[in-house]
């Protein structure tokens, strides 16, 4: 167990590794000199190279590429993410101060996500191959072949244009953020559900479900007792990977509600070519997606041990 | 000057604005549903803080800040903090006279040595002004007089005066303990303006009005900026009331808003467009070096249908370098389908089977470029493609995310479309614009223009004061640039978008970027 522990923790460490070297390339592959770039966006036409050097020295593009990588990562691991081009703030303070804002998102939309897809799962799967089941399993289907951006749409000019319900500018609180977080959960709330459905009808058929049926289980126990913790750990397993997805889709969303998150400032930034907050953001966003995974790996071998010793294999 | 800039903001909101001032004369200038007192304006660009340096261009535009002289309508400047135009004393010497009993919005007196000190600060650290003004100096000689110096004969003194770029009037010793603190710099009020700013954060800047300000009386009780980089976004709050005006709409928002009752797409009137989409050339390499191809690719286009038919009449026609309106703009951008095809056929292009043509083995071809910040320059290029098809050219339309990087190289681009403007911020100095586009070492001289007798024409046009004779030198700068050398060429000329809410809804758009805050 202690091995296979180790064992994911590194992995995960050698994943953010790789990761923060390719998020470091943006920077470095980027066309142009950065340093120019910063001082025209701070109102310098025309600097002079002197200017220049001194500003490349200020942002640590001096030095050969190893040191530079090494410079940026220290920085990184302290929280230092260099400076905006576009405003000439820290990145980190920026980041902070929306990070706030995406959280509450994105902990609204998961709550929201996991109690649609319990209770649309569990129905579906208790009346499988019947019309609640059929209606289930058609509307989670529309719902996910329609983009993110496409649904927040359609919903403010239903919901807020006619029905005149919520607000079209949101501020990141939690009064506003019904309507993006019900936009941000739909997607993953019908892949979950779908999935749910299919562990629990296959956590059903398992021979010491159909003992316990014979012995005259009634169905929600059976259902309770039996066929939730058989189908737990890869709902667990999908659910941890859509938490980190939703972070990831929050851009989108973000964007369309004008939610004040890291999300739409990442895409404030990628449309001014600010690359160290767009290092940055996608940093952090591996970095979730990779705690994440760690958390419902460990989870995943706490809940069924076989998966420890399937891993020492 | 690119039109997505800021330039273009200013444009929109106080055009609209002023359009909303009964000075305008329109019928159309009063909300329909009485007195507007408190009004929020949906943006696309972030005011992150109230430096005077890095900010200071949106003191006038949003009215915290006012400038020493105004552009109004027509090409004309009027006083503003001053109290008369400023008066030449010499061929290098200006005198600026204050209005009496004027304030900085923290009480402190707006007098000559205030100015002095403010009008300093712009011509030592304010790259913009620097390179206009070389050795330029400010002195207070009066308590409320100040004499500027510059160091040669510079005719657009009174546009730079009116520019928000340049000369912002701000409390100089109350802004230097509190620079690069953005908290304190708002609790400072610094600035000049009717409003003053109350709270400002990356989501929205509120202001009220200015206890005391002289200048004239602020109307609105309250004015919110919302910063919403979504343009769909911006316009659904218009239709839902968060907003009262939308900035920046896409062209296509005048189709989808066409006979609803929740808000309204407005653009300046006909005629008095003077940004648009300018093509600029590169003639270092390829067909475009020859300045036969290029005039016959200047006839070639049919300038009128891009602005009627291509882009709906949401733009207006481009006669040449200057949009028509300026008395001084020459009308010799012409579409003339038969003169293109003599022109090239007398270069030795010669025309294939298949209508494309070519010389000694080469094909007369090119690449336009485009960018995604804005929309309608795809729509243009593709336009100019289909007419360029006709006469011989075969055009590759690509849209490339920095347009401006690019066309900054010598080489590896042949064209592309821009947004733009002729004439400066203020529509009042044509001169700024030719050294910019056509001088050695000018801002927007990408395609490295070296004419010797342009650069003459700009140097004597910076010295030139009277009317006459600047319209003279002018019409010869135009007749090189578009009928002799083609360096370049505008394709349409924008007419400025809002969308504004049902209680605008009668408003004009003006045609000239002013302070917006003088409405209601």
């Amino acid at each position: 167990m202690r091995h296979t522990v180790l064992r994911r923790i590194g992995q995960a460490v050698l994943t953010l590794l790789v990761g923060s070297v390719l998020v470091w390339a943006l920077l470095a592959l980027a066309p142009g000199d950065p340093a120019h770039r910063v001082l025209t966006a701070n109102g310098v036409a025309h600097p002079t190279e002197e200017q220049v050097r001194a500003k490349r020295v200020e942002l640590g593009l001096t030095g050969d590429p190893v040191t530079r990588y090494g410079r940026w990562l220290a920085g990184a691991a302290r929280g230092d993410f260099g400076t905006s081009w576009a405003t000439s703030r820290p990145v980190a303070d920026e980041l902070g101060q929306r990070l706030p804002a995406t959280v509450r998102l994105t902990v609204v939309a998961v709550g929201l996500s996991l109690a649609a897809a319990l209770l649309l799962g569990t129905v579906a799967a208790v009346t499988a191959g019947r019309w609640p089941d059929a209606a289930i399993r058609l509307l989670s289907s529309a719902v996910l072949v329609l983009p993110g951006f496409v649904v927040g749409l359609a919903l403010l000019h239903v919901v807020v244009l006619r029905l005149g319900h919520f607000q079209i500018i949101t501020d990141g609180s939690w009064a506003t953020v019904g309507l993006p977080a019900l936009t941000l959960s739909l997607g993953t709330a019908a892949a979950w559900s779908r999935l749910l459905r299919a562990e629990l009808l296959r956590a059903g058929g398992a021979p010491h479900v159909e003992v316990a049926t014979a012995r005259g289980a009634r169905r929600w126990r059976l259902l309770v007792v039996h066929d939730l913790p058989g189908a737990l750990v890869p709902f667990l397993t999908v659910v941890g990977t859509g938490v980190a997805a939703l972070l990831g889709g929050a851009p989108i969303v973000e964007t369309v509600f004008t939610w004040p998150g890291v999300g739409r400032y990442a895409v404030q930034a990628i449309t001014a070519r600010d690359l160290p907050v767009v290092q940055a953001y996608t940093l952090l966003a591996i970095a979730v997606y990779v705690a994440v995974s760690l958390v419902v790996d460990l989870v995943a071998v706490a809940v069924d041990p076989r998966l420890a010793r399937a891993g020492a294999r | 000057m690119r039109i997505g800039s800021r330039g273009r903001l200013l444009v929109a909101v106080l055009g609209l604005a002023l359009g909303a001032s009964a000075c305008t004369g329109t019928s159309t200038d009063k909300p329909v549903d009485g007195k507007v007192t408190t009004l929020t304006i949906a943006t696309s660009f972030a005011v992150k803080d109230l430096d005077p340096l890095e900010s200071g261009f949106w003191a006038p535009e949003f009215g915290f800040g006012a400038l020493l002289m105004k552009p109004v309508a027509g090409g004309k400047l009027v006083p503003w903090l001053l109290e008369s135009a400023p008066a030449q004393a010499g061929p290098t010497t200006w005198t600026l006279k204050l209005r009496p009993n004027l304030t900085f919005q923290n009480g402190k007196p707006l007098d000559g040595a205030a100015l002095a000190a403010a009008m300093t600060f712009s011509l030592t650290d304010n790259s913009s002004v620097k390179p206009m003004l070389p050795g330029a100096t400010a002195k207070a000689d009066g308590p409320l007089t100040v004499t500027l110096t510059t160091a040669k004969p510079t005719s657009y003194v009174p546009s730079l005066l009116a520019h928000e770029s340049m000369f912002p009037i701000f409390d100089h010793a109350g802004y230097l303990p509190v620079k690069g603190k953005p908290a304190e710099l708002i609790a400072a009020r610094i600035w000049s303006g009717p409003y003053t700013v109350t709270g400002l954060t990356s989501e929205a800047m509120t202001m009220t009005p200015t206890p005391g300000y002289t200048v004239s009386t602020p109307k609105l009780e309250k004015l919110t900026v919302r910063f919403i980089p979504d343009a769909q976004a911006r316009i659904l709050a218009v239709q839902h009331g968060e907003a009262d005006l939308a900035l920046y709409p896409p062209t296509s928002a005048a189709r989808e808003l066409q006979g609803r009752a929740d808000a309204v797409f407005l653009n300046q009137a006909a005629g008095t467009a003077a940004e648009g989409f300018q093509l600029v050339l590169n003639p270092r390499t390829g067909p475009l070096a020859e300045v036969e191809v290029r005039r016959a690719l200047s006839h070639a286009i049919d300038y009128g249908q891009l602005a009627t038919q291509v882009m709906n009449g949401l733009y207006d026609t481009s006669v040449g370098f200057y949009p028509a309106f300026l008395p001084y703009a020459a009308r010799n951008q012409t579409f003339d389908q038969a003169r293109a095809n003599t022109l090239l056929d007398a270069a030795g292009w010669a025309k294939a089977a298949d209508g494309t043509r070519a010389k000694a083995g080469k094909p007369l071809a090119f690449t336009l470029l485009t960018y995604p910040q804005q929309p309608d320059s795809k729509t243009v290029a593709v336009a100019v493609q289909a007419q360029l098809k006709t006469v011989g050219f075969t055009v590759e339309v690509r849209q490339i995310d920095d347009v401006t990087a690019t066309v900054k190289q010598p080489a590896g681009w042949d064209a592309a479309v821009m947004g733009n403007g002729a004439i400066d911020w203020t529509q009042t100095d044509p001169v700024t614009p030719i050294i910019a586009n056509f001088t050695p070492g000018g801002d927007n001289n990408y395609g490295g223009v070296d004419d010797p007798e342009l650069t003459r024409l700009a140097a004597q046009l910076a010295e030139t004061f009277d009317p006459a004779a600047r319209d003279t030198l002018m019409a010869r700068v135009q007749q090189i640039v578009i009928e002799e050398k083609v360096y370049s060429l505008y394709l349409a000329l924008k007419r400025v978008p809002v969308v504004a809410s049902p209680k605008l809804r009668g408003y004009a758009v003006p045609p000239v970027a002013l302070l917006w805050v003088d409405a209601y």
